[in-house]
């Protein structure tokens, strides 16, 4: 009989951060902490720009044409973290984060064929890293 | 009243099997590196080494396996501060002009301005699946 387990809070004994799950072979054990994406975020770059849904992040700034940086409700615990992006449009845009990585926030930067920045109306990204 | 679960291994009923996170699934390994010059790790998770293969072509080498070469892989770049950063190709070799196939530890992955391959100072690279 399958069992299910509800709880509000999981924290690890040995190190309050750090838990480990079987993986899906039955034969490794992964870290739960560090696999669970720490932000996530859709919004819309043009115009008026708008977050359509997102996870643990405070606020969005539009900082110039195809420019956005994201700020974190919970900063990771240095800039290390890892942040992939995309988004989708009719004119083939490309998103790319750039160096501009902070442990509270990050920029992701949309640029067109021609490698000039423009406005994307569905911009995404997600993060992992360690929290502070 | 809320509840906490201190543990330090989550494992299925049998002790031995992975548990369902309820609509939810954690990326089995990250991690953000220098990819110009000789190459870096700034961090990660399950993520064993990089391999620099030839101008702005890696190889992320995955420390626990995963179960077929079926997983995702995303990634995004940046060479600098200015908007000509790199873009990421998964499973491509732009020195071979060839796709690669993904092993079950390992994925080539290439960052390319229009036209050219290119070092990249921050590679971003994440990955989500079923562990071996």
């Amino acid at each position: 009989m399958a069992s299910q387990l509800k709880v509000d809070t999981i924290t690890g004994v040995t190190t309050a951060g750090s838990i480990s799950v079987t993986g899906e072979g039955n034969s490794t054990t992964t870290n739960l902490q560090q696999g669970l994406a720490k932000a996530w975020i859709k919004y819309n770059g043009t115009g008026a720009i708008a977050i359509s849904d997102s996870f643990n992040v405070a606020s969005i700034t539009d900082e110039t044409t195809g420019t956005t940086t994201i700020t974190l409700t919970s900063s990771f615990g240095n800039a290390n973290y890892s942040t992939v992006a995309t988004c989708s449009d009719t004119g083939a845009h490309m998103q790319i984060v750039d160096a501009n990585q902070v442990a509270g926030s990050y920029r992701q930067r949309t640029l067109d064929g021609g490698l000039s920045l423009v406005d994307d109306p569905a911009v995404y990204g997600n993060a992992h890293g360690d929290l502070a | 009243m809320t509840s906490v679960l201190n543990v330090d291994t989550i494992a299925d009923k049998a002790g031995t099997g992975p548990v369902a996170l309820t609509k939810q699934s954690a990326a089995k390994a990250w991690v953000n590196f220098n990819g110009s010059g000789t190459v870096a790790i700034r961090d990660s998770f399950s993520t064993a080494s990089i391999t620099d293969v030839g101008t702005g072509e890696y190889t992320v080498n995955i420390s626990n396996a995963m179960a077929n070469a079926d997983y995702a892989s995303n990634g995004s770049a940046s060479a600098d501060s200015a908007p000509s950063q790199s873009v990421i190709i998964m499973n491509f070799s732009p020195s071979g002009n060839a796709n690669v196939a993904p092993s079950t530890t390992a994925t080539r992955v290439a960052a390319t301005i229009i036209g050219a391959s290119k070092d990249a100072v921050y590679v971003h690279y994440s990955t989500h699946g079923d562990l071996a």
